[in-house]
């Protein structure tokens, strides 16, 4: 039975819509194979075969990854400057997730993860990196996903403005229970910024490790040759 | 006598506000994202011809904020101090966490 006009104009709008968005989806599938995530949560995150993205990811993929990846918070948490990093990715996939969801008139938990929001949020990690341990895309999915579920919070440091991820509910980090405290906080506690603490303190402690931390970085200053003995720190 | 730094305030207005507009040519949604205008701001930005642009940027005062976390203090002492302290790093991580936007969904919507 032959279509009529519109129909025919019906058939390729759809088809070329379908085309378009097989683009889109297969543009994320190569960029998340650029980031070495794993065939599951491609699948995932694209909806793309397992089977293509599996025969893919073993041509393209050079490294391949392969057991458990960490996803205990107080692993992750556990070195400060990996809690920072953490907290980079966290803090913008919820700027982009929030905005897909405001724009589908959704709220963040029912709102499915996008491929789009989590490849942003996990370049940005990647570009921010210092600790030069980099987790894996699986890791950050489950810290955006515990996010979404309200299982993880931002938070905003009182003492230095630090945002960081923070446990909605007590709960076990490593050798102690808390929900994890200010990375910077921390790091300002200990001599060594490469310790590994979890250790909690109080809002008054953290405010004078802070001023402490300024007045030796200022008392360093003024040592340093060629430069003006004002000093301008002023901490609030 | 007052050194006059007008003119550098306003080309980097300018390349802010060229940048902006070219973002959201290509991206509305990220150049408000990144930039923290309103949806009517960056889809009229959008709109813009070079010689409107310069004219918005005609300002001799900044027109764009710096992050104002503390740990910009200890970052500047330990640049001035020339230090090669590893804290460093996550004094500049401390900063960049709170210089991503922070939006509420009514910002947004």
């Amino acid at each position: 039975m032959a279509l009529t006009h519109s129909q025919q104009v019906s058939m390729l709008l759809l088809k070329s819509l379908r085309a378009a968005d097989d683009l889109k989806a297969l543009a994320c599938v190569v960029s998340l194979l650029e980031l070495e995530a794993r065939p599951p949560l491609i699948e995932r995150l694209t909806g793309f075969p397992l089977k293509t993205i599996r025969a893919l990811h073993g041509r393209e993929v050079v490294k391949h990854q392969q057991g458990r990846y960490p996803r205990a918070l107080g692993n992750i948490i556990d070195l400060p400057i990996q809690h920072l990093e953490v907290s980079i990715f966290l803090t913008a996939f919820r700027l982009e997730h929030l905005a897909e969801a405001t724009a589908a008139g959704t709220d963040m938990k029912t709102q499915p993860i996008s491929a789009a929001s989590f490849i942003t949020a996990y370049r940005e990690y990647k570009r921010v990196l210092r600790s030069g341990e980099l987790f894996p895309p699986e890791t950050m999915l489950w810290l955006a996903d515990e996010f979404v579920q309200g299982r993880l919070t931002l938070e905003r440091c009182r003492v230095d403005d630090t945002r960081y991820i923070r446990s909605a509910e007590m709960t076990k980090l490593r050798w102690t229970l808390g929900r994890g405290d200010c990375p910077l906080c921390r790091a300002l506690a200990t001599k060594s910024s490469t310790r590994r603490t979890l250790k909690s303190f109080e809002i008054e402690r953290a405010r004078a490790n802070f001023e402490r931390e300024a007045r030796r970085v200022s008392a360093k200053q003024k040592d340093a040759p060629g430069t003006s003995t004002r000093s301008d720190t002023d901490v609030g | 006598m007052e050194i006059d730094f007008g003119p550098q305030i306003r080309e980097l207005n300018l390349l802010m506000w060229q940048t902006a507009r070219d973002m959201a040519r290509a991206d509305v949604a990220l150049a408000r994202r990144n930039f923290g205008l309103t949806l009517l701001q960056a889809t009229r930005l959008a709109q813009m011809t070079n010689l409107q642009v310069q004219a918005l940027a005609d300002d001799s005062k900044p027109q764009w904020d710096v992050a104002q976390a503390r740990a910009l203090d200890l970052i500047m002492s330990s640049v001035l101090a020339n230090s090669s302290d590893d804290r460093l790093d996550i004094y500049r991580l401390s900063v960049a966490s709170s210089a991503i936007p922070y939006p509420s969904r009514e910002d947004l919507g």
